[in-house]
């Protein structure tokens, strides 16, 4: 009641110095990022209440694309902006700006009856390149009772999906034929219901229904399974940095805002949601 | 004095008259505008990789060689489509026939307000029943996924039922009754009747039904987006996971960059569609005219 009170007055206020009471900043883009870009800004409202931090996912890409056109103040990225997008950017006057905000372990889940216990790059081109061989279980030395292999993937306007493709596939690396999900959580929940299936996305996804498969970069390396552990500690090399990018070194309440969440209050955030904090 | 108000009044039934024509454009006006939108946006890309469009099943649009081979995405819309009319024209001219022929008045009534609820249920939420509910079915069933063409079929098949029911039902109760009692003097049975006399006399009135919702299931997203599992391919099995035209559009436009020539490809992507949905409720209007004036009762 007293807060509400406060909210009338310091309304009041706002409206007599002839100034919005409230600053909304968008936050638009990576899915992976929305989980953890929502936590921030509802812990944010604590500390800054007259700012209200509007977060919506659609993937990398379509952040990018938001920021480049102008209608987002912040664009979440779970890749960095590729040459065509910096160019599309300066060509509109859009000089992009770019924060890491945590880090992220890639992770390779399997459905939890699956047996498997290591995979390495080369199996991961085996299986999800267009030239890979590898169309069921028994191909990888794993007997699992169901038909092919089934491949999940991300659609084409994911930073997951770019940074899986150019890390284990190649630059020029072109995907077998997979289910395409639109977002991780999907990615998640469809193997928690499938057998047969595969997928990758980030670490914070975990669920009682799937398990992180041990990944080695190479035959014969040995494997490490995700945690904020083995990625601080760089035994597992397969994460990235997540991005915010800004049109600009960012001002005002976004500087404010971007300051929070690379401090140590955000970061405690960060580890909260499954991510790995920066320092 | 009088004048002047008369000539007031009159003005102001003209402009009247102009807002009310001009509402009653609109509806042109707004087609015409869309069409040329996606048109402008889409027609050169059609045209100059029209070749590669058709011919390769390949589509990687954000790839560095991009390719923009819609095979695949046109089988599995019609993969999709056409499996979910399989499932509900016999279900839905069935239940029509029923509806008109052999239900209660009050029973009708009933079945009608439900049927009709069908189609109120928004599309995101069939998609909740395809991946919660169907999903796991199909799995049962022995499918190696349950995300596939099969969910959307079935999906789009409860969607367009209301569609077909209803009015499929209306040209049914649209034949005279002087043809069922004609047919029932001669001592025709009411199966002999229905099939004999009804359905050949209402033909027209279930084509545009069916038509209509052939144009129903092709333009559907939102279900189909979520259900069809999301693979670019050929499908060679119902259990297989399929791509959609629409699927397509939803799940790439915000990525594209615009003017770019994904951005381009995407909007061909809609005109196609456009066309496809254009020339279905063309034939469907052509077919309710033809009704109209050759069923007329003399």
């Amino acid at each position: 009641m007293r807060r509400a009170t406060g909210w009338i007055a310091l309304a009041a206020l706002a409206a007599a110095c002839g100034k919005p009471s409230q600053v909304v900043l968008e936050d638009k883009g990576s899915d992976t990022m929305v989980n953890l870009m929502q936590r921030m800004s509802e812990s944010y409202r604590a500390v800054e209440p007259g700012v209200v931090i509007a977060v919506t996912g659609g993937g990398s890409g379509t952040g990018i694309k938001s920021l480049i056109d102008g209608t987002t103040k912040m664009a979440n990225a779970s890749r960095q902006m590729k040459d065509d997008e910096m160019k599309a950017a300066e060509a509109n006057g859009v000089h992009p700006h770019e924060t890491v905000v945590a880090y992220d372990g890639l992770a390779i889940y399997v459905h939890k009856d699956n047996p498997i216990e290591s995979l390495s790059f080369d199996d991961l081109r085996c299986i999800y390149d267009s030239a890979g061989t590898c169309r069921s279980w028994a191909d990888l030395g794993v007997a699992l009772d169901c038909g092919d292999i089934v491949k999940l993937s991300r659609q084409n306007n994911s930073g997951t999906y770019e940074y899986f493709r150019e890390e284990v596939l190649g630059k020029e690396g072109k995907f077998t034929i997979t289910m395409d999900q639109s977002g991780t959580q999907q990615v998640v929940d469809l193997i928690g219901t499938t057998k047969c299936a595969i997928g990758y996305g980030g670490m914070g996804y975990h669920s009682e229904a799937v398990r992180f498969v041990c990944l080695s970069r190479a035959e014969g390396e040995p494997c490490a399974v995700p945690s904020v552990e083995s990625v601080k500690a760089g035994t597992y090399t397969f994460s990235r940095p997540l991005f915010v990018y800004t049109n600009g070194a960012p001002e005002g309440a976004t500087a404010k805002y971007l300051e929070w969440v690379t401090g140590p209050a955000g970061q405690a955030v960060a580890l909260e949601a499954g991510f790995v904090p920066l320092k | 004095m009088a004048m002047a108000a008369r000539r007031s009044r009159v003005t102001t039934e003209r402009v009247i008259e102009a807002v009310i024509a001009l509402c009653g454009i609109s509806a042109v006006i707004f087609i015409l505008a869309i069409f040329g939108f996606i048109a402008k946006e889409g027609i050169g890309f059609l045209v100059t990789h029209a070749a590669e469009m058709f011919t390769s099943a390949d589509w990687s649009p954000t790839h560095s060689n991009p390719v923009y081979g819609i095979l695949a995405l046109v089988v599995g819309t019609a993969w999709v489509v056409g499996l979910s009319l399989v499932i509900s024209v016999p279900i839905g001219l069935s239940a029509a026939i029923y509806l008109s022929e052999f239900a209660p008045p009050a029973v009708r009534e009933v079945l009608k307000v439900v049927v009709e609820l069908l189609a109120a249920i928004p599309s995101v939420v069939w998609g909740f029943i395809g991946v919660m509910v169907i999903n796991p079915l199909l799995q049962a069933a022995g499918a190696p996924v349950g995300l596939n063409g099969l969910n959307g079929a079935i999906l789009l098949a409860l969607m367009t039922l209301p569609l077909l029911v209803s009015l499929g039902e209306d040209a049914l109760r649209a034949v005279p009754d002087s043809y069922r009692q004609a047919a029932t003097a001669l001592g025709a049975t009411r199966w002999e009747m229905i099939r004999r006399v009804l359905l050949p006399a209402a033909k027209p009135g279930l084509l545009v039904a069916v038509l209509l919702g052939f144009g129903r299931c092709v333009g559907e997203t939102m279900a189909v987006l979520m259900v069809t599992g999301h693979a670019i391919q050929l499908p060679t099995s119902i259990y297989d996971p399929v791509r959609t035209l629409t699927a397509t559009i939803a799940a790439e436009l915000g990525e594209a960059v615009r003017g770019g020539q994904h951005y381009q490809s995407l909007f061909a992507l809609g005109l196609l569609l456009f066309g496809i949905t254009f020339v279905v409720n063309l034939v469907a209007d052509l077919a309710v005219r033809g009704r109209r004036t050759s069923a007329d009762p003399a």
